[in-house]
């Protein structure tokens, strides 16, 4: 290959690449969507349809931040939560709460 | 040109005489650049349909193709309610619709045969061969016969074990149906590592479940490779409850391991445990990673895949991941769960990955449930997060060790919860 050819091969495909991560490809999961979909395995798909397990959609923010810290504290009693929720921090317990109650109503 | 989208800007491309592909953006020169990269995932159990659901789920313009031989899956959690006659073979078979019409998964019935790594392609049974850019692996478990000399694939047709759902589970099913009362069912279990740690004590407790009911002279030897644990004493405390004089449990750890089986007099030997005969023999062997990843190099000489905790990235072959039992995820243990959590955590890593971005520390969260009968149930949770790369556990544990009846009652209802979230959950379904 021509060495003019190549170098002007070479600027496009960095121009290219700088556009696709600048402004096509999708945005990655973060953090709160990632945890978030953790909780979806036992209690259904947007936090509904598995049957006795609560339903994590439509419940107010302050509900859920409640919950999960008398879980994480022992106040609240539970089954499984409990065991689960002593692994967050407050601010994942926020985040998470804030994440359910988002979803559509 | 942060306001264009995705697909003007191909056009643009292709106006400018750039071609654009399944994989990509082939600049001239060949050079692959951008999204709408060909992820190709094999095998569509806990791990891969999550895999593939979630891939499609992070990002819509991934194209995903699923690979798996069989139109439907039936699943290993809750066969055994299946072999006690609890539910139906139904119950526990799902299919793939879910994420093809919910999910945009493309999804090829077929088995792959082999897997290049350099060339990054694989061949179906059908001579066909596929291309990707990323590949993740899911293949489950395979059986190291050559361990237990009699034991073979064939004679698990005489002796069966029932630890992939399907034909297996009907046999034993039906071999226990046929049964006389006051038989003996001889349930050997492999050393860890395995699938599904806890689901031999589910089993003999659901099998007692159904023989006190119907045939309740007879007995359960349960050889257990695995030795004692705090959870196994969970279970023999119910069982003295529920099923008393029923399960009778032998240390098959170490020197009692099984060595030898004989199809033709229903009976196995360990060197410790001398010689045990049955009327039924449930020989579930010990495991390792499913065939074709050891096929495509992905196993080290202990027959697991070594793998990056943090994105499934096999530690042997670039651009392939390994997930499910088939990797290596301790403490994680091989279940459905575990599965399911690493699909997810795989898919997001390689959106991730594929858009520059990396991964935040999230935690890995697992539970398994067992049923003593359908009222009571016991559950084992973790909850993981990465500390300099390797996966610690910082939560969960067992059921309380002292529980009223409701307590139980609960968590037999939670795990026919847990069950219907993560079928819908793995197959797509809303
Ligand atoms: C009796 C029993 C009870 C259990 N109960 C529970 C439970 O209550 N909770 C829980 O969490 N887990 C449970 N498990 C464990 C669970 O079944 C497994 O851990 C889980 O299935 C692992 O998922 P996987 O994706 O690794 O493999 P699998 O789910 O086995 O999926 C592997 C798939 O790959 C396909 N495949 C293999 N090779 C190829 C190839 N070459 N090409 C294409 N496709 C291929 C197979 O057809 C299969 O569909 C139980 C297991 C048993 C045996």
């Amino acid at each position: 290959m021509k060495r003019n050819t190549f170098m002007q091969l070479m600027a496009f495909s960095a121009v290219t690449s700088l556009f696709l991560t600048n402004a096509v490809m999708a945005e990655a999961p973060d953090k709160a969507r990632i945890m978030a979909d953790a909780c979806q395995t036992c209690h259904g798909p947007n936090g509904v349809g598995s049957g006795k397990i609560p339903e994590l959609k439509g419940l107010e923010k302050s509900d859920i931040t409640e919950s999960l810290l008398g879980f994480r504290s022992g106040d609240e009693k539970s089954t499984i939560m409990g065991r689960y929720v002593k692994a967050l921090s407050d601010d994942e317990i926020n985040m998470l709460a804030e994440y359910f109650a988002g979803l559509d109503k | 040109m942060n306001q264009i989208n995705r697909r003007k800007f191909i056009k643009l491309l292709g106006a400018a005489g750039v071609a654009s592909t399944t994989s990509g953006l082939i600049l001239p020169g060949g050079a692959i650049a951008g999204s709408k990269a060909r992820v190709v995932v094999v095998g569509g159990g806990f791990g891969g349909a999550t895999c593939a659901c979630y891939l499609r789920r992070y990002d819509s313009s991934l194209d995903v193709t699923l690979i798996e031989p069989n139109n439907q899956f039936i699943t290993c959690p809750f066969s055994n309610t299946v072999l006690a006659g609890i539910k139906s073979l139904d119950f526990i078979t799902h299919n793939y619709d879910g994420l093809h019409k919910n999910y945009g998964v493309k999804i090829i019935h077929d088995t792959v045969i082999s897997i290049d790594a350099t060339a990054k392609n694989l061949k179906l049974k059908n001579g066909k061969t596929l291309k990707y850019d990323k590949l993740v692996v899911s293949p489950g478990i395979s059986f190291n016969w050559d361990e237990i000399e009699g034991a073979s694939e064939e004679n698990s047709k005489i002796m069966p074990h029932a630890w992939k759902a399907g034909t297996q589970t009907t046999l034993l099913r039906k071999q226990l149906e046929a049964m006389k009362d006051g038989g003996k069912v001889i349930i050997a279990a492999p050393r860890k590592p395995f699938r599904a740690p806890p689901a031999p004590y589910e089993r003999a407790s659901l099998i007692a479940y159904y023989l006190k009911k119907t045939k309740p002279s007879s007995k359960i030897l349960f050889v257990d490779s695995s030795g004692d644990s705090e959870e196994l004493a969970m279970f023999r405390k119910g069982w003295e409850k529920l099923y008393k004089g029923m399960i009778e449990w032998v240390d098959g750890s170490e020197q009692g391991e099984i060595i030898s089986a004989d199809a033709k007099t229903l009976s196995l030997t360990g060197r410790t445990v001398g010689n045990l005969k049955g009327d039924i023999v449930n020989l579930i062997p010990p495991q390792r990673a499913g065939d074709i990843a050891r096929v495509a190099g992905l196993t080290d000489k202990s027959g697991w895949c070594p793998v990056s905790q943090q994105n499934f990235a096999s530690r042997l072959q670039k651009d392939i991941h390994v997930i499910g039992d088939a990797c290596i995820a301790d403490p994680m243990q091989k279940t459905g769960h575990s599965a399911n959590t690493q699909g997810k955590i795989c898919a997001a890593a390689i959106v991730t990955e594929l858009s520059g971005g990396t991964m935040p520390d999230v935690t890995y969260n697992v539970s398994i449930y067992s049923l003593l009968n359908p009222k009571y149930a016991l559950s084992s949770a973790g909850v993981y997060r990465l500390k300099n790369g390797k996966l610690k556990q910082v939560a969960g544990g067992l059921s309380a060790k002292k529980a009223s009846r409701k307590t139980r009652l609960k968590e037999a209802r939670f795990a026919s919860g847990w069950y219907k979230g993560i079928t819908m959950d793995t197959f797509g379904k809303t």
